[in-house]
């Protein structure tokens, strides 16, 4: 299927952002979080540099709570693409159960800034979208952290034509999110288009999910921990954003295929990030986490 | 009609483009009921604060301004829109001009109650500068003056004397409001004695072609070796179209090679298009690096540039420092050599002021250490154009549009210096018959 006019131009503002990031910095990464936007993200890089592999590694902070179809699937894409996969877990194992807020800063934040510290990446690519939160969509493609890997609003650069200033101090970094002008539907149509691979989880099936505070959460390990009374049912759901199992909701749904996903996203009445859970612990949640390094 | 288009609104602090766009949205049916939600509890008269939705910074929603662009993404009929909200204050100029930059048409808001001031020409000229071409004027909050015609009237005759100035630009001029959203989705009851577009209309109808410089352009990005057979030079092809067969230019080199291969995104194709990421494959080996360029035929490059400065950094312009300067994947170093007049946004005359402050405009010339190859930036907005970053604070410092290159490399125009124009004067006057060439204009 040939992309329409719309996509053709997002795809190719997002391989010139790859192509200079990759040409600018000396160590590059990219943060792979096995869903729909960095399944994209993954096949516009590998399209920026084809007939040559990506060339740079591709980096997972396993929290330890992704969904068990999410290892599968991140496993065989790494083979099939031949890539350099990083897999790196805080050994604190905090879990999201007992510790609240406190479980994504040090198993998502903390990993991610040790590791990026550790490897001295100077640039690492994320599947964020300004059509996501409010906080994301006043960021820049080329976002500056500073040494401690911050960000800080108030003194993002001026990003003028597709001229990038590369230019960093010493331990300071750059988050480049190549899809910062793609929105939901974009990457749905995408996917269509070019046949991209996605996790199960995206189609509805039938699933066992308990109903807790009016959202549906699968139970997908026998660690899920049921409350007084909870009995798992089995369900038709499927998820719009994969995260931690035990915080991310699913809906009911009867899309299966694409095409029927594409559908049902026309006539959903609330936004895509309404099941994840981590971005209402307050408000402007996303925007703190942000400044203190988070994705 | 499908083809995306890329806005930015601007206008003064309290003008209401954050609301406008929320509202907007709204009016559309484009807003999810968890959004709507999480926008705060109506006002006294009930409306909703749709600013909110934009302002998504903390501090933006503490003070209730804008602090940095937001980017939205909306659709007006089959069209995308990708919308740029930027802030009013002068102070964040720089944020604007960033907007601007990507855009192909502006909303620029006027308060009906104060008519065209200060910011409205700031904007309007900046945006024109930057070669934003479609202008759609939002005369807003007419709810807040009666509706009155007549006030709407005179403000649209005060901006069109002001696009006298603005050669090309096509303009409409909407009266709305934003708060109550007249005259956004479809036309108002309130104001039956408008018959023009509304805002969606606007939007609808606006064109997104570009001017476009003549000819093939591709700065090289990277270089693609995935094995000794293949050797491919990857980029934006900015303008022209390229198949395989055509022989292309190498600049700095002046070599030239054939095409053998093209390839866009990944994939091997028949040709390449204007506006599409490719890799290029030529027949022989020359000696090509990141930020060269491919075109159909020998291109203007110098080391002296004249052109438009917009200063961008809150630490003003030094004056004889070497900054860094990034023109399509090339990094080389200059300076700015002469100040040669400086915008007053209020009648649009270019004054004598010395410094460059933060968010000032003004003419210049560009002294570069290298050659560097540009186009005229009112024909192509990539290749014409170039940042300057302080290499001591790592700060993107102001934005170069180029107009005119002063020595040009392509002919035998060495760069000459002043004592070397001093010298050539006095031989052509006291030594005619040397029938030296004048060279006081390069």
């Amino acid at each position: 299927m040939s992309l329409s006019p719309h996509l053709a131009a997002l795809e190719a503002e997002s391989l010139h952002i790859i192509r200079e990031a990759a040409a600018e910095f000396e160590r590059p990464l990219m943060l792979y979080s096995i869903g729909k936007d960095s399944s994209v993200l993954l096949h516009l890089i590998r399209k920026a540099f084809l007939p040559a592999l990506v060339p740079f590694p591709v980096l997972h902070i396993d929290t330890g709570w992704k969904f068990q179809a999410m290892y599968a699937f991140r496993d065989a894409q790494a083979k099939k693409f031949g890539l350099d996969l990083k897999v790196v877990q805080n050994p604190k194992k905090l879990n999201p159960f007992d510790h609240g807020p406190r479980y994504t800063d040090v198993m998502k934040t903390e990993a991610l800034k040790a590791e990026l510290a550790r490897g001295k990446y100077d640039c690492a690519f994320g599947g964020a979208r300004r059509d996501e939160e409010a906080s994301r969509a006043k960021e820049r493609v080329f976002s500056h952290r500073d040494a401690f890997q911050r960000w800080e609003p108030r003194r993002q650069r001026p990003e003028l034509w597709s001229h990038v200033n590369s230019d960093l101090a010493k331990d300071e970094s750059m988050r480049v999110f190549p899809l910062s002008n793609w929105t939901e539907r974009d990457i749905w149509a995408y996917i269509r288009a070019e046949e991209i691979e996605l996790v199960p989880l995206y189609f509805a099936a039938e699933r066992p999910v308990v109903e807790r505070d009016g959202q549906l959460f699968m139970v997908d390990d026998e660690r899920f921990r049921l409350e007084p009374g909870e009995v798992p049912q089995m369900k038709k759901v499927r998820f719009r954003t994969l995260g931690c199992y035990p915080l991310t909701a699913a809906i009911e749904s009867d899309a299966e295929t694409l095409d029927e996903v594409l559908e049902e996203l026309g006539q959903l009445g609330a936004s895509e990030r309404s099941g994840r859970m981590i971005d209402k612990d307050s408000a402007a949640a996303m925007e703190r986490k942000k400044r203190q390094g988070y994705f | 009609m499908q083809e995306t288009l890329k806005l930015l609104t601007c206008g003064s602090v309290d003008d209401g483009k954050s609301t406008l766009i929320g509202r907007f949205l709204y009016e559309t049916g484009q807003l999810y009921a968890d959004q709507l939600a999480s926008l705060g509890e109506p006002d006294e008269n009930g409306e909703l604060p749709f600013a909110n939705l934009l302002d998504g910074l903390e501090a933006e929603r503490s003070q209730g301004i804008t602090i940095d662009v937001a980017w939205r993404f909306a659709e007006a009929g089959s069209r995308h829109l990708i919308i740029a909200d930027t802030p009013g204050h002068e102070q964040y100029t720089r944020n604007m001009v960033t907007g601007a930059s990507h855009c192909d048409l502006a909303i620029i808001l006027v308060d009906a109650r104060k008519g065209i001031i200060r910011q409205t020409r700031r904007h309007s000229f900046l945006c024109h500068l930057l070669g934003i071409r479609q202008f759609v004027v939002a005369v807003n909050k007419m709810d807040a003056v009666g509706y009155d015609e007549q006030t709407f009237k005179a403000i649209e005759a005060d901006y069109y004397k002001l696009a006298e100035r603005m050669p090309g630009a096509n303009i409409k001029v909407l009266p709305v409001s934003a708060l109550k959203g007249d005259n956004l989705a479809k036309l108002s009851g309130n104001m039956p004695w408008y018959h023009g577009m509304s805002l969606l209309g606007a939007l609808e109808d606006a064109s997104v072609s570009r001017p476009e410089v003549d000819g093939v352009r591709l700065p090289v990005q990277t270089i693609l070796r995935p094995n000794q057979d293949f050797r491919g030079f990857a980029g934006t092809l900015f303008a022209g179209q390229v198949q395989p067969g055509d022989s292309l230019y190498h600049w700095p080199s002046g070599k030239n090679a054939l095409v053998s291969h093209v390839w866009r995104a990944g994939e091997e194709v028949g040709a390449i298009h204007a506006g599409e990421a490719v890799t290029v494959q030529l027949d022989r080996e020359i000696d090509i690096s990141r930020g060269d360029w491919l075109t159909n035929g020998p291109v203007t490059a110098a080391r002296t540039w004249k052109g438009w400065l917009v200063w961008l950094d809150d630490e003003g312009h030094q004056q004889g420092k070497r900054y860094r300067i990034k023109a399509a994947s090339r990094w080389t170093w200059g300076q700015v050599s002469e100040i040669r007049g400086q915008l007053n946004v209020d009648n649009w005359t270019i004054g004598e002021e010395a410094d460059f402050k933060a968010n000032s405009i003004g003419q210049v010339t560009l002294q570069l250490e290298e050659s560097q190859a540009l186009d005229i930036y009112q024909q192509s907005r990539h290749t014409g154009s170039l940042i300057l970053v302080d290499p001591d604070t790592q700060q993107t410092v102001a934005a170069f549009m180029a107009e005119e290159a002063v020595s040009d490399d392509t002919g035998n125009r060495p760069v000459v210096s002043q004592a070397e124009k001093e010298l050539n004067a006095y031989i052509r006057r006291h030594y005619p018959h040397w029938q030296a060439i004048d060279v006081s204009d390069w």
